[in-house]
């Protein structure tokens, strides 16, 4: 796929906060991260994550970065 | 945030300066030539010769008169002006004022994106290479437009014709070099900021 084109990659928090009763303030709170870059990034308008965003929010959740994202089918 | 944005400032001031300059140019420029045509007035014009020249009794044409002075420069009068010759006394000063009119113009709404913290957004980019083409036009124009004017007026005023001489200004090329290069950091600034856009 080349790079121009929009890409596919599901971003699961929404799940995995559910799975375990979470909110996404607390998560914002727990990561200290803002509350609207976490909502950017589980309403899927985030276009990159940071790594140490991504450590965070995988230590907070006791996840790995693959059940935090998935690639979509071509639709 | 999901767009990176800087902090938005106020620049009251800032706008207030260009606004004034942008009404208030055209006035201050034009203003006396147009008042003076509404009076009647003598058409009086000074212009360099850039050397001193030694400017004979009889210079003036009829309906003229004309003074050198020490510094090369002559100050000249017709007595009874065409509407062409105010037109052509006019030409120089309404190059200018539609310069510094567009640029007032551009400066305002390069002031209003940095004001919404996004002094790279691509309508800034155009803004300053629209400058730098501003001072390459006034840079050729003014020059062209004050050389046809004295030689014109010179043609009416003196007995003898001093030809057309135009003296381009090296500093506003330059300037004009530095707006282009500016306006390449602001694009590749506008580049980097829509490749951060959507980062957590």
């Amino acid at each position: 796929m080349p790079v121009e084109e929009p890409h596919r990659v599901v971003c699961r928090l929404d799940e995995l906060l559910a799975e375990r009763g979470m909110s996404v303030t607390a998560l914002a709170e727990t990561i200290g991260v803002t509350n609207v870059n976490l909502s950017v990034l589980k309403n899927q308008r985030a276009k990159a994550i940071r790594f140490s965003t991504l450590t965070a929010i995988c230590e907070a959740l006791d996840c790995q970065p693959g059940d935090l994202f998935v690639v979509g089918d071509r639709t | 945030m999901s767009t990176p944005t800087f902090t938005a400032r106020k620049y009251t001031f800032i706008q207030i300066a260009l606004w004034l300059t942008l009404v208030m140019v055209p006035g201050v420029t034009l203003g006396q030539h147009i008042s003076d045509w509404f009076e009647h007035s003598w058409l009086s014009w000074t212009f360099d010769t850039g050397r001193m020249r030694v400017l004979p009794a009889s210079a003036a044409a009829p309906g003229a008169d004309a003074q050198l002075s020490w510094g090369g420069q002559v100050h000249m009068n017709l007595h009874n002006p065409s509407a062409s010759d105010r037109l052509t006394a006019m030409l120089p000063s309404a190059a200018v004022s539609a310069l510094v009119m567009t640029a007032s113009a551009v400066l305002l709404r390069l002031v209003d994106a940095a004001q919404r913290g996004r002094p790279f957004a691509p309508a800034s980019v155009g803004g300053i290479r629209l400058l730098g083409a501003l001072a390459v036009v006034g840079g050729v124009v003014v020059p062209l437009a004050n050389g046809y004017a004295d030689s014109r007026l010179a043609d009416r005023a003196l007995a003898e014709p001093i030809g057309f001489e135009a003296h381009f200004p090296f500093a506003w090329f330059v300037a004009a070099g530095l707006l282009f290069a500016l306006a390449e950091v602001f694009r590749v600034g506008n580049r980097l900021e829509a490749e951060v856009e959507g980062l957590v």
